[in-house]
């Protein structure tokens, strides 16, 4: 009858965290950026249409030299990140509880968070292909292009990591707030760097893509000892 | 006695509350209620016997010989449910099917669905399910419940799982209990904590009384009931009787209240009557003596 927590497996723990497998975890969780995505652009281009007075081409040109579609895409993966960046399952908070008493204890929340890690990664790198589709087959053309996918997909990569350290913030409504206002804040650096490079992926793109992986392996194994130690078994 | 758990001076500090030191027993075989106002400390110990939280002092054996609740083996003995929020919000019948089964060995899908017809709940097969969320209280409370019962547990440790439900449930909920244990051929318990003790007495064998964070008596409610007696005299003799009485109430026309069994003789000459008391009164003079004490 009694198996041992190390038989609990990743995706055995997102689905005890989640009530459903990892996989429908993960697709559900891309609905509702790349929904947010198609949604604006259609809003934008309506509205470009109805400014261009209906000329689809003049449209997309305008859209492409105003740079604004690079920053959008990216402002919408932050909000999604941040949520789950939040999921840490505080004792006090729905479902809490339940997942203090479950098979693994503390060990199969450290296998949730890691499986919310790989699924935020695989989030982002699905939402930004989904980007890079659009950019590449000219639906709507960004500024700088793919340089302009691969920037946002560093910030976002360093948005997972350091926007997780802001879970050592015990308050709740501080720590959400700040994380929205951070996720937001770190995602558009990657589109924003671009115009201090004019558009091009340079040396230093890659050394923060470098640092972002290091950051965010860094973060994950922080956030795992400060919240065994602090927060696991803690309450008021 | 064969003790489910063994509450050994157990300890905890909050920057506004201190619990203990606890030393209890928590008989096996019976339904055991934990009894007190609130902030009386019941959630706490009972989150610390099911390591929900930390403890800053003490031990708690489980089943004589256990004493690690973060290992699988007592994690797969113990079924436990909160009060409130016991699952995520936005999950339904199906999702808690999936949640538990994969994180204990000892969850019954067939028991669960069974459980989830007897609660009048969503079968967990259903395509289209109502979500935890747009429950009522009372119908959130049966769902954590039959997740919980659907275990083959030795040990079911209940935060106020009555105070949500309506009498029928609660009456229904009794005789879970009684069922669980009886299956159990004596190696089964039920811990509990309630305010609704008049519902729940038919389902309590054991009482323990707590008030500030300490126990303030503890034993089986028939012995319980032996050792106290609830006084019924007129008002001309309430002064005279009143010492004799760990708890009392006054109006114009007479007194009432409890009093230690040894002192019935004496009460009984104040041309009172005695009466054996209910555990609902037993735990309103019980608790009352505390508050007076303070």
């Amino acid at each position: 009858m009694n198996k041992n927590s190390s038989t609990v497996t990743i995706p055995q723990a997102m689905k005890i965290y989640q009530g459903s497998s990892m996989l429908k975890g993960m697709v559900l969780l891309m609905i509702l950026p790349t929904a947010i995505l198609l949604g604006a652009m259609v809003w934008v281009l309506i509205i470009g249409l109805m400014e261009q007075g209906g000329n689809f081409s003049a449209t997309v040109k305008k859209l492409c030299d105003s740079s604004v579609a690079n920053f959008i895409f990216g402002m919408i993966l932050a909000p999604t990140l941040a949520t789950e960046i939040m999921l840490t399952h505080d004792r006090d908070l729905p479902g809490g509880k339940f997942v203090r008493t479950v098979k693994g204890g503390f060990s199969t929340f450290a296998k949730f968070r890691t499986g919310m890690l790989i699924c935020m990664i695989m989030q982002s790198a699905g939402y930004l292909a989904l980007v890079a589709l659009i950019n590449v087959t000219g639906l709507l053309p960004f500024k700088w292009g793919m340089a302009s996918v691969a920037a946002t997909a560093i910030s976002a990569l360093l948005t997972i990591g350091l926007c997780s350290f802001i879970l050592v913030i015990k308050n709740y409504l501080t720590r959400s707030l700040l994380m929205m206002i951070t996720a937001f804040a770190l995602v558009v650096t990657g589109p924003l760097s671009l115009f201090v490079t004019d558009g091009k992926l340079t040396i230093i793109h890659l050394i923060a893509a470098a640092a972002a992986v290091i950051i965010t392996i860094v973060s994950h194994k922080f956030v795992l000892a400060y919240y065994k130690k602090n927060r696991w078994l803690e309450s008021r | 006695m064969k003790s489910a758990v063994k509450i050994n001076g157990i300890t905890k500090k909050y920057k506004d509350f201190t619990l203990g030191s606890i030393e209890a027993s928590i008989p096996c075989g019976f339904a055991t209620a934990l009894i007190g106002a609130n902030g009386a400390g019941k959630t706490t110990l009972i989150d610390i016997i099911s390591g929900v939280t930390g403890k800053d002092g003490g031990e708690a054996v489980y089943f004589e010989n256990m004493t690690d609740i973060d290992s699988d083996q007592v994690r797969e003995l113990i079924g436990y449910c909160s009060s409130a929020n016991f699952f995520p919000q936005d999950w339904d019948m199906k999702a808690i099917r999936t949640a538990m089964e994969t994180a204990f060995d000892s969850f019954s899908p067939e028991a669960f669905r069974k459980l989830c017809k007897r609660f009048k709940l969503d079968d967990p097969d259903a395509k289209k399910q109502k979500k935890l969320v747009k429950l009522s209280d009372g119908n959130r409370m049966r769902a954590y419940l039959a997740a919980v019962l659907a275990r083959d547990t030795k040990l079911l440790i209940l935060d106020e799982p009555a105070s949500s439900l309506d009498p029928l449930a609660r009456d229904l909920l009794c005789d879970m209990f009684r069922e669980y244990l009886a299956k159990g051929d004596g190696e089964r318990s039920v811990l509990f904590s309630t305010h609704n003790i008049a519902d729940m007495e038919f389902a309590t064998d054991y009482a323990i009384f707590m008030h500030e964070g300490k126990v303030i008596e503890e034993g089986f409610v028939e012995d319980l009931k032996e050792r106290y007696v609830l006084v019924h005299g007129d008002a001309e003799n309430s002064a005279k009787a009143r010492p004799l009485m760990i708890s009392f109430t006054s109006n114009s026309s007479g007194f009432s209240g409890i009093a230690p069994a040894e002192n019935a003789e004496a009460l009984s000459a104040l041309d009172t009557a005695i009466e054996k008391p209910t555990l609902q009164q037993l735990s309103v003079g019980i608790l009352r003596k505390a508050e007076d004490d303070e």
